[in-house]
């Protein structure tokens, strides 16, 4: 998401630049392009720098490099000058071979073509005489109207191939230099659109040509190099599984009903996972951070047919219950890489935000399922794993830390996890089922698989049936917190006899589990028995191949070995971090 | 948020000083990084927040936050 020129402001006014480490930018020019520096200064405090930005002088690129004053009467570059971005926009450098080429004549544009090359090289030798910064050298635009129309593209001697031969003859320079890069405004222009690109108001009184949508997006591409030369490129993506690596959910949909193929639904997930595959190919480590039954992951990836990601592009995983922070945490130590190589990927709200908070070195992208089809330019666009350098090692990668990746023991809850908890402000309310429940609890009883105690799936006659019968209580729980309404995702069937409540059903849709929500569920179920004056609550657990999380849940809860509870003696409260559980 | 609080945000963030220090009778006189260059840039980041491009003469006019107000108001038709 990209942030407007005044939030960035923002950002950095509030950003705390005492502990960055600086970095020293000088920007040569022949347009008006001061309007990017608050971008470049947001990229470097992302990537943890704070920049320094110095402007040459409009139109001095060549006597800046030979000690040019800026405006603070200091030189606009030293030595000590980490990066120097260039921008010579040909309109303004050679009006000529821009916008008058169908005037010149062979040996007109002989000379000119002569004289970009000559300026291009004098730079670079100017600035290496002084420093050995790295260059980024923004590249030609592309004519927006061609001079000869549909004709341009048929002659090789045309304005277009001329720029276009001009262009592989200055990369040709850039190669004899040490960190001279070149940076495609080609590529930049292609990812607005060109009518976004420029914003022409004021381009011809005060010889601005880039709106701010492309400054931002060129300064983001200058600190694609800046982060890949100074070490800052995420090494490790992480991960989610559900809705991430393929459509659904595993331990709900099955091996079957879940979403992934080359063609049809779940297309955007296989073409996401040959993303994934190119990015390992390219010596990026693959890891799974996945709230699921462990071998249910692995037969997706085991028998799914149409799985492209295969267990030996994961160098490390956890697939367990506990919250993802904890899991990141052990992936980072297993592997032995730090936090801030990592980028987290995941379709939760509330995952990712947790992460986000209490890891802020992570990267996070949160991907929406319902544009599964976006997936790929997602990870494609932003640039994190980049690098300049590709070899053999890169792909070999995996296998070394596959090699090294121990199972840690999982960590306890920290403080910052309740605290974290406790900013979501989460609302649990529970209530007994009426009739536009009905519809909601019965899928729930259908669907659920994994916090589900005995698995049995009732039809919305048979909920209606509970609900009329005076033996029966069916309680549904329903929560929000301050990012998403989940709705109703939790359900309880009490049946009454005697002095006794059955717990006949108590499930928990797999997208909340982890919160401690099943405790608050239990303190209303305990509630419910209360107001019926019965003595004891009965639990049953039905295992199947699915429940195993919840085996020991009567336990947990303060019941005994024969899944009985005395109310009187019961313990279970809400975790502290809801703000209400309501029961009416 | 109001037009009027939107204004006054942004102008607060591109001139990087305090709210109390931009009100209605702001002119870019009083302020000290209103200058020429942050000038554009705060129209366009004023564009940006309300999805609107301002002409020519009223980019280069609208030198105190009452006038820019107006203009704004006068663009998303509230006027």
């Amino acid at each position: 998401m990209n942030l407007s020129l005044s939030e960035i402001q923002q950002v950095l006014k509030q950003a705390p630049n005492s502990k960055l480490q600086g970095y020293r930018i000088a920007v040569l020019r022949n347009i008006t392009v001061e309007s990017i520096i608050p971008y470049l200064q947001y990229y470097a405090f992302k990537s943890g720098f704070e920049a320094n930005v110095s402007v040459g002088n409009y139109d001095n690129i060549l006597q800046d490099c030979h000690g040019g004053l800026g405006a603070d009467n200091k030189p606009v570059f030293t030595s000590e000058t980490d990066c120097i971005l260039i921008f010579l926009k040909l309109e303004d450098f050679s009006w000529p071979l821009a916008r008058d080429f169908l005037s010149l004549s062979p040996e007109q544009l002989e000379s000119e073509l002569e004289r970009v090359l000559d300026y291009v090289e004098q730079t670079l030798q100017a600035i290496r005489k002084q420093c050995s910064a790295v260059v980024l050298w923004h590249g030609l635009e592309t004519p927006i109207y061609k001079s000869l129309g549909i004709m341009e593209d048929q002659l090789p001697d045309s304005q277009s191939s001329t720029l276009k031969r001009l262009e592989v003859q200055m990369k040709e320079i850039f190669s004899r230099f040490t960190n001279v890069f070149y940076v495609d405004l080609a590529d930049c222009i292609t990812q607005i659109g060109i009518n976004s690109f420029y914003d022409n108001r004021f381009w011809y009184f005060s010889a601005a040509p880039y709106s701010l949508d492309a400054l931002n997006v060129i300064a983001k591409e200058d600190f694609k190099y800046i982060n890949a030369l100074k070490g800052k490129n995420k090494k490790c993506l992480v991960l989610d599984c559900d809705n991430t690596l393929w459509g659904g959910i595993i331990g709900e949909d099955g091996i079957d009903g879940i979403k992934l193929s080359k063609h049809g639904p779940g297309g955007g997930f296989y073409d996401f996972q040959q993303e994934l595959v190119n990015l390992h190919n390219r010596g990026v480590i693959l890891t799974l951070c996945s709230k699921n039954n462990e071998e249910d992951v692995w037969e997706v990836f085991d028998v799914h047919p149409e799985m492209l990601l295969k267990r030996e592009h994961i160098a490390a995983y956890e697939i367990n219950w506990e919250d993802k922070v904890g899991n990141i945490k052990n992936i980072s130590e297993s592997l032995n890489l730090g936090l801030d190589s990592f980028v987290f990927i995941d379709d939760s709200h509330f995952e990712t935000n947790m992460v986000r908070e209490i890891l802020p070195q992570v990267e996070v992208i949160l991907v929406d399922p319902k544009q599964s089809f976006d997936y790929r330019q997602v990870i494609g666009s932003t640039g994190y794993f980049d690098s300049l350098l590709y070899s053999d090692a890169d792909r070999q990668r995996t296998k070394m830390y596959q090699a090294e990746s121990g199972r840690r023991k999982l960590q306890k809850r920290s403080d910052c996890i309740d605290e974290f908890l406790e900013k979501l402000e989460m609302e649990v309310t529970v209530k007994f089922a009426d009739e536009k429940s009905i519809q909601r609890i019965a899928q729930l009883t259908q669907r659920t698989n994994q916090f589900n105690l005995t698995t049995k799936r009732y039809s919305e006659a048979d909920i209606k049936k509970f609900i009329d019968n005076d033996t029966y209580d069916v309680l549904y729980l329903s929560l929000k917190d301050k990012y998403d309404d989940a709705g109703i995702v939790g359900a309880v069937i009490l049946q009454f006899s005697g002095d006794t409540a059955e717990i006949d059903t108590f499930l928990l849709s797999c997208r909340v589990i982890g919160r401690g929500i099943e405790n608050a569920f239990m303190s209303c179920v305990i509630e419910a028995a209360r107001l019926r004056k019965v003595e004891v609550v009965q639990g049953e657990y039905l295992p199947t191949s699915k429940n195993r999380q919840v085996s020991d849940f009567y336990s947990r809860c303060g019941f005994d070995e024969k899944l009985r509870l005395n109310i009187m003696d019961s313990g279970v409260d809400a975790p502290p971090h809801f703000r209400s559980v309501i029961i009416d | 948020m109001d037009i009027q609080e939107k204004v006054i945000q942004v102008l607060v963030n591109i001139f990087q000083v305090s709210p109390d220090k931009i009100s209605t009778e702001t002119t870019s006189d009083n302020v000290e990084n209103w200058d020429s260059m942050n000038h554009i840039n705060m129209i366009l980041a004023l564009e940006q927040e309300f999805g609107i491009s301002y002409d020519e003469e009223q980019a280069v006019s609208m030198l105190s936050v009452g006038e820019i107000i107006e203009v704004t108001k006068g663009k998303l038709g509230l006027q």
